[in-house]
């Protein structure tokens, strides 16, 4: 059990590296500075955040970490729930003024997804800091 | 007698709101697909037309936030909500999420072959996530119906 919740205040931590890291990456590669590299390098970290939030990957985690992962996963919902709402609301304010900003459709589907993926890995975050602490 | 009554409501109108979510999940979906790569250029029919979209995407928000019951009376609304039908609308809104995440994935590679308005790319991730919350609620509750 100890090392179940030690493994899940690293992995929460790992997790909330990545979600700057996402964050980082989305602001160096909006459409004015982008390079193959760096929208490769958001993909890669977008992929992963993916990985981390899909539940294969919470059953992934169940051979080895089975209490956690049970109430881990019980959380999965409310993160998608949440990550949902951000995204439904980002959308709708960049559909109604994205005219005025000149929004193109990458810088859109860019800030959208990167938007959606790290509220989904920050409830995330913060339900395994509360589990573990 | 009356709780009878009110069971029966509660239950046509359960039966009601998965062939109503399922409906309006397939004609947002379609409906949409044939009005995306119009030209936008700020004409007042434009404006009207995002106006109503917009207007259109609130109200189907507001079906899956309260379950179709924000104007029914209070025990109505409880019978509408129980706890089965708040797990169907939560799998539903993360079922939602995915559908938000695929659509931007496929629109991100589109971007890379042909140049795509803001507002398209943005219509169609709504209207991708929506619809498929609504579908799955839909198909949720048609399942535990059946």
């Amino acid at each position: 059990m100890d090392k179940a919740d030690r493994v899940s205040r690293q992995r929460a931590i790992v997790l909330l590296m990545l979600a700057v890291l996402l964050i980082l990456s989305a602001i160096l590669g909006t459409s004015a500075t982008i390079t193959p590299s760096r929208i490769g390098g958001w993909a890669v970290l977008a992929l992963l955040v993916g990985a981390n939030l899909a539940p294969l990957h919470a059953r992934l985690w169940r051979d080895g970490l089975g209490s956690v992962a049970e109430v881990t996963a019980s959380h999965r919902v409310a993160r998608l729930i949440a990550g949902f709402w951000v995204l439904m609301f980002a959308m709708l304010v960049l559909g109604i003024a994205g005219d005025s900003w000149n929004l193109d459709g990458f810088s859109g589907f860019h800030m959208v997804m990167t938007a959606g993926l790290v509220t989904a890995l920050t409830v995330l975050c913060s339900s395994r800091t509360v589990l573990a602490s | 007698m009356k709780e009878d009554s009110e069971n029966d409501r509660a239950e046509e109108a359960v039966q009601r709101r998965a062939r109503i979510a399922t409906a309006m999940g397939v004609v947002l979906i379609v409906t949409q697909m044939t009005q995306i790569g119009g030209e936008g250029s700020g004409r007042l029919v434009d404006k009207v037309q995002l106006g109503g979209w917009t207007l259109w995407i609130i109200m189907l928000l507001l079906f899956i936030a309260f379950g179709g019951a924000l104007f029914r009376n209070r025990s109505l609304y409880a019978l509408l909500n129980d706890e089965s039908s708040l797990q169907h609308r939560q799998q539903a809104l993360a079922s939602g999420f995915w559908g938000f995440i695929v659509m931007a994935a496929l629109l991100g590679g589109v971007t890379f072959f042909e140049p795509l308005a803001g507002r398209d790319a943005i219509q169609l991730m709504v209207t991708f996530g929506v619809g498929t919350a609504l579908l799955a609620f839909g198909w949720l509750e048609r399942r535990a119906l059946a």
